[in-house]
């Protein structure tokens, strides 16, 4: 798959989210790590999609996922339960992905 | 400024500003913050107090795009795309020739913590919004700026106008905070 300049500098730009999200997790507060987590699945599912690459489910998980983030900030444990539910949502979707 | 109704006044508004400040996470696209307000609100800012009147803060403002999307890629906690960044640095060098080991270890953070505040609340009080960011990579960060060995990136304060405001993270109350003796 070939990519343009400004295609290769998003990618560059996730790569960098995550590396220099290890700097930071070193000291951060323990909590930042799953909020880094899910961040990190919402500029993934944007890359996808300015790369051309379409998902519906994807789509609608990066959505959830932005609507939801920022309860780390007002409530943590709604956070914490919303991170779990993720979970098991995303484990139901992979059940019919791979036709279990 | 003898007149008790006009300090009140001022007292009020003061009040008003930092109960109404918040973290900015989405600027207005497209719109620049202009060089003067930049330059009004840290010609104030430098009034600040520090220890010792340290001054070791240093600023370096950014308003290159092509700059601030490079720090951006290594500030994890930045979100949001502003047009202006702070970064704020503490003169290490003079921290320590002005206020010893003290200075260099403790004092450095509260005096920049001070003036961090003192610009979040000028950019409030002239319609700007701000993000302090403390997420980054140091030395990546330090890297793209050229920042002199001894000066130390402490904050990243991003800048603009907001284009949501959102609602407080909750407070502990005051009686929490408060021991009197």
């Amino acid at each position: 798959m070939e990519v343009d300049e400004e295609e290769r500098v998003r990618i560059y730009e996730f790569v960098a989210y995550l590396v220099s999200s290890a700097r930071g997790l070193l000291v951060e507060p323990q909590v930042y790590g799953p909020f880094r987590c899910l961040e990190a699945v919402s500029r993934f599912v944007r890359l996808l999609d300015q790369l051309g690459i379409k998902d519906a489910y994807l789509d609608e998980l990066k959505k959830k996922i932005d609507e939801g983030k920022y309860l780390l900030l007002t409530n943590e444990e709604e956070f914490r339960k919303f991170v779990v539910r993720l979970n098991v949502e995303l484990a139901q979707e992979v059940r019919n992905v791979l036709n279990l | 400024m003898d007149d008790s109704s006009d300090r009140k006044g001022i007292a009020d508004l003061l009040i008003d500003l930092v109960k109404t400040r918040r973290t900015i996470r989405t600027f207005k696209r497209g719109v620049k913050v202009p060089r003067e307000l930049i330059e009004a609100i840290l010609e104030a800012a430098r009034w600040s107090p520090s220890g010792s009147n340290a001054q070791e803060w240093r600023f370096i403002v950014v308003t290159d795009e092509k700059l601030l999307r490079a720090m951006k890629m290594f500030s994890p906690g930045w979100l949001g795309e502003a047009p202006t960044a702070i970064v704020v640095c503490a003169d290490k060098e003079r921290a320590y020739r002005i206020a010893g080991e003290l200075g260099r270890s403790k004092m450095y953070l509260i005096d920049i913590g001070i003036v961090v505040q003192t610009i979040a609340l000028l950019a409030h009080a002239m319609g700007l919004g701000t993000n302090i960011i403390m997420s980054f990579s140091q030395e990546a960060v330090a890297e793209l700026l050229e920042v002199p060995d001894t000066w130390e990136v402490v904050v990243i304060i991003a800048v603009g106008y907001p284009e949501a405001v959102p609602q407080p993270p909750p407070r502990l109350p005051l009686d929490e905070l408060v021991v009197w003796r």
